[in-house]
């Protein structure tokens, strides 16, 4: 187990979000994707704040951040999604454009 | 030990993530992030830190997979999601992606790492660090999470204004 492996695998899992979040149109998929992002970013900071014993804990500190922002980010995208579909009747981001092709 | 639950973290959280971006049912989406999500906890109890691991079990697994599933289960959109892009965009998504992995990963074997030195960090740990060094940041977190409840409230209740 070295650090080079927790951050190589973190960065695969950010590679696969970012595929997703330029890939799909489901607004649901996307800001999952976008979960595995934030997710991966999480794993990548642990990894590394761990090769730094007692002082690593500021990293830890700035996990628990980052999953607030996680949770307050999915609380206010899915309530865009839940409008959207009210509105609309669909979460694909491509049908929502108004302006004339 | 260790090296053997490692990869097979590894593995499954690779395999939880390529199931949420390829999938086209969302519902099967969001329990490949579940299966990812659990398997990044396992790596956090590997990497000697089980408050994060209990946290994640919580927030994520318990927390934000159930959000998902309400949203997707409430929506239950009966068109099927033909929402791949094939095109162009779809070879371009797949090229920036693999640019920015093979960049990020040889970018880390230029420079030699150190090893782990680690410390098990407990749940005291992290609470002297957040009411003394980081109290701003809690602070200001609280109030990040109370903007949050206004606005996800505001824009469901634009709906029935709307409506009117």
């Amino acid at each position: 187990m070295t650090p080079v492996f927790v951050i190589s695998l973190a960065l695969i899992m950010f590679a696969i979000g970012l595929f997703g979040v330029l890939f799909r149109k489901n607004f649901i998929v996307i800001l999952m994707s976008l979960e595995l992002m934030l997710n991966s970013s999480n794993l990548a900071i642990v990894g590394a704040s761990q090769m730094f014993g007692e002082q690593g804990v500021q990293g830890h500190f700035l996990v628990l951040m980052i999953l607030i922002i996680a949770a307050v980010e999915v609380a206010i995208g899915l309530a865009i999604a839940v409008h959207m579909a009210r509105t609309a009747d669909t979460v694909e981001v491509d049908s929502l454009s108004e302006l004339p092709k | 030990m260790t090296e053997v639950l490692m990869w097979f973290f590894a593995l499954l959280a690779i395999i939880g993530a390529f199931t949420v971006v390829l999938n086209p049912n969302p519902f099967y989406g969001a329990m490949g992030l579940l299966l990812n999500f659990l398997s990044i906890a396992g790596m956090y109890m590997l990497l000697q830190s089980p408050v994060l691991s209990l946290l994640q079990v919580i927030v994520y697994a318990g927390g934000i997979i159930v959000f998902f599933l309400f949203v997707i289960l409430l929506l239950h959109l009966r068109r099927p999601l033909a929402d791949r892009d094939s095109s162009l965009k779809g070879v371009i998504a797949v090229a920036l992606a693999v640019v920015f992995a093979v960049v990020g990963v040889s970018a880390l074997f230029i420079y030699p790492m150190n090893g782990f030195y680690m410390a098990y960090v407990t749940a005291k740990d992290i609470g002297q660090y957040m009411l003394t060094d980081g109290l701003f940041a809690f602070e200001l977190s609280s109030f990040l999470l109370l903007v949050g409840v206004v606005t996800a409230i505001a824009i469901v209740k634009l709906y029935r204004e709307e409506e009117k």
